[in-house]
């Protein structure tokens, strides 16, 4: 595929027609300006999104956000909406089941507490754990986890860890309804048992940031931030558990879809009629498993608030969340179609939900506003905040990007970054940098990846959300 | 040769496995997950071997369903696995025992997927790609 087989829509859309492929349903549209454009054909991520296209019951578009890359099946920032009488597919959730962002605020400045990063930093490390195998010594008991499964963050507080306001402001706050813990295997909770409140690995992190700008000054104060304020984010998912709901399903479902004969362009677009008994259970389990996503950094964010305190004492204030979104999920939603408002199954794998005001899922906090959404940047750079819009309801069934997006191997990235240079390169920035091996710290540098400030700006001029502030970072922990 | 190469993909690992016949490639295939989350030689001797049995649809889906085995293992059991015999094979159905030690992994590997890979007859032996969800 190459860009003449694309049609502009507008500088920042473009279009594969659907009578490009015979099995195409609808039509394929990728966000990017002619500079992101040019990454996307370096891979075969637009094939991957055509490929979407060709699932049953699918509406409108397959949609690939400006970070769109390759994976598997599914395109990573890839958004498909399929009616109700349509299919759901694993794929497109992808394995690590709600994988996401939260963003805590604080109340203080940088210049309040610029001498005592490190020992935060420290501090933070010591008390999450992070890196490969991350464990806690405890295990959670089956009726514990099951717990947790069912009810994601809410069951936390309840324990009097967190409070309302970290409900109030997470998607779904923290909590998916209609999640069966009983649809979730024995070998996925092993997996999990001892994983709440651990970060693992891979590009997850826990950042502490410096506000350094403001674009929007209502928002931003209707969201709590100001600038040079000092956040802290959190980017992790269902850890092991999660990855063994997407394992088990997708074997299951395969088997299915082969003893049928039914066609599919790749094995892991392989789906279920939502409808079906197999359908319903893969999105009970993959909601548990979403749950566990959130109360997992919940947990995280609770460890955090306590290295907070210890480091800096109790007039340092609390940390309070601004809002948590998932980046891997798919979710029954009310959009307008045709004229219409209709319930859609709605697939976000590397996608993030970014509604618009007056949508009733949003908190009174937010619903006049609409909702924040959180994009981190690759490590070193910054991250931003946004604010969901009319326009994303209309045109990406209320989505947009989740990150910068991968351009380069893991293999070859490793190869081509200079680890002293890249560290004597955060050293200036005065970014004090945590992680747990060599070879990850140039898996993930920034050269990896593409530019996040030109994917944000593709999102805040196609008008899906509008840029609200910019955070950069002052601490990085990887895992 | 080496029994095994990583070949180039964007963000996940896609491996290529080489085997003189079925059994070995399916050995190799465990081989080379321990050799990427780690990185170095194993010192794994065969004290505690563990009974593994997987039955699938086809050829293709019953390596990544071991793989799938072989993963869950390593992270529920928190080992890495690097000695495989299998006892008895067929197209679609295979037994085997694997041994492995507990160690410090490098690599976090999530996930097998049925993405675009095979199991192919080759000039001299068997070849399968399979890609891994990191």
């Amino acid at each position: 595929m190459q860009k003449s087989d694309l049609k502009k829509i507008t500088d920042y859309l473009w279009e594969i027609p659907k009578n490009r492929w015979d099995k195409m349903n609808v039509p394929a549209r990728v966000y990017a300006d002619e500079k992101l454009l040019e990454k996307v054909f370096e891979d075969r991520s637009m094939g991957q999104l055509v490929n979407v296209a060709t699932l049953p019951g699918i509406q409108k578009w397959a949609l690939a956000m400006p970070d769109i890359h390759e994976g598997y099946g599914f395109p990573i920032g890839g958004v498909a909406a399929f009616d109700l009488e349509g299919i759901v597919s694993p794929g497109g959730v992808g394995y690590d089941i709600n994988c996401g962002v939260r963003l805590l605020r604080s109340q203080i400045t940088f210049d309040e507490i610029k001498d005592q990063i490190v020992s935060l930093m420290n501090q933070s490390q010591r008390d999450v754990p992070s890196g490969l195998g991350s464990r806690h010594k405890e295990k959670l008991s089956d009726p514990e986890l099951n717990k947790i499964l069912d009810n994601g963050a809410k069951e936390l507080v309840g324990k009097g860890i967190g409070n309302q306001n970290d409900l109030d402001h997470c998607e779904e706050n923290g909590s998916m309804k209609d999640a069966d813990s009983g649809k979730v295997s024995d070998r996925a909770k092993n997996r999990g048992r001892n994983e709440l409140g651990t970060l693992g690995s891979g590009n997850h992190f826990l950042e502490i940031q410096r506000v350094d700008q403001i674009y929007d000054e209502e928002v931003a104060k209707a969201f709590g931030i100001f600038k040079n304020q000092v956040t802290i984010m959190i980017h992790c998912g269902s850890r092991g558990l999660g990855h063994q709901v997407a394992t088990d399903y997708i074997r299951e479902l395969l088997k299915l879809v082969q003893r049928e004969n039914i066609w599919l362009a790749d094995r892991e677009l392989v789906y279920a009629p939502i409808e079906s008994k197999e359908g319903q259970n893969y999105l009970s389990a993959m909601r548990a498993s979403a749950n566990f996503a959130w109360a997992n950094r919940h947990m995280i964010a609770h460890l955090v608030h306590g290295a907070w305190k210890r480091i800096l004492g109790d007039t340092a204030g609390s940390l309070d969340l601004v809002y948590d979104v998932a980046h891997n999920i798919a979710k029954i939603e009310e959009h307008e179609i045709e004229g219409q408002t209709k319930k859609v199954c709605v697939h976000r794998k590397g996608a993030t939900r970014a509604f618009g005001p007056g949508r009733e899922e949003l908190h009174s906090d937010y619903c006049h506003i609409g909702q924040p959404v959180i994009i981190p940047g690759t490590m070193g750079t910054a991250s931003y905040i946004l604010v969901g819009t009319n326009e994303a309801m209309k045109q990406t069934f209320g989505s947009v990007c989740h990150g910068a997006g991968r351009t380069m191997s893991r293999k070859k990235a490793k190869r081509a970054v200079d680890i002293g240079k890249l560290r004597r390169e955060f050293e200036k920035k005065g970014i004090i940098l945590r992680v747990a091996s060599r070879g990850e710290l140039g898996e993930e540098a920034p050269v990896a990846y593409k530019d996040i400030d030109n994917v944000v700006n593709v999102v805040h001029e196609a008008g899906l959300a509008r840029k609200v502030a910019r955070l950069r970072p002052l601490g990085v922990i990887k895992g | 040769m080496n029994f095994y190469k990583v070949l180039e993909h964007p963000a996940d690992l896609k491996l290529k496995i080489f085997g003189k016949d079925l059994p070995e490639l399916f050995c190799n295939l465990v081989k080379a997950i321990a050799q990427e989350m780690r990185d170095e030689k194993l010192d794994v001797r065969n004290e505690k071997w563990e009974e593994v049995e997987v039955k699938s649809e086809d050829l293709f889906s019953l390596l990544v369903d071991f793989a799938s085995e072989i993963i869950y293992r390593s992270d529920a059991n928190n080992k890495i696995y690097a000695l495989c015999e299998i006892e008895e094979m067929s197209k679609n159905k295979l037994k085997a025992k694997i041994s492995g030690i507990q160690a410090k992994k490098k690599l976090d590997i999530k996930a097998a997927t049925y993405h675009e890979g095979y199991v192919k007859k080759v000039a001299g032996g068997w070849e399968a790609v399979i890609l891994f969800d990191i």
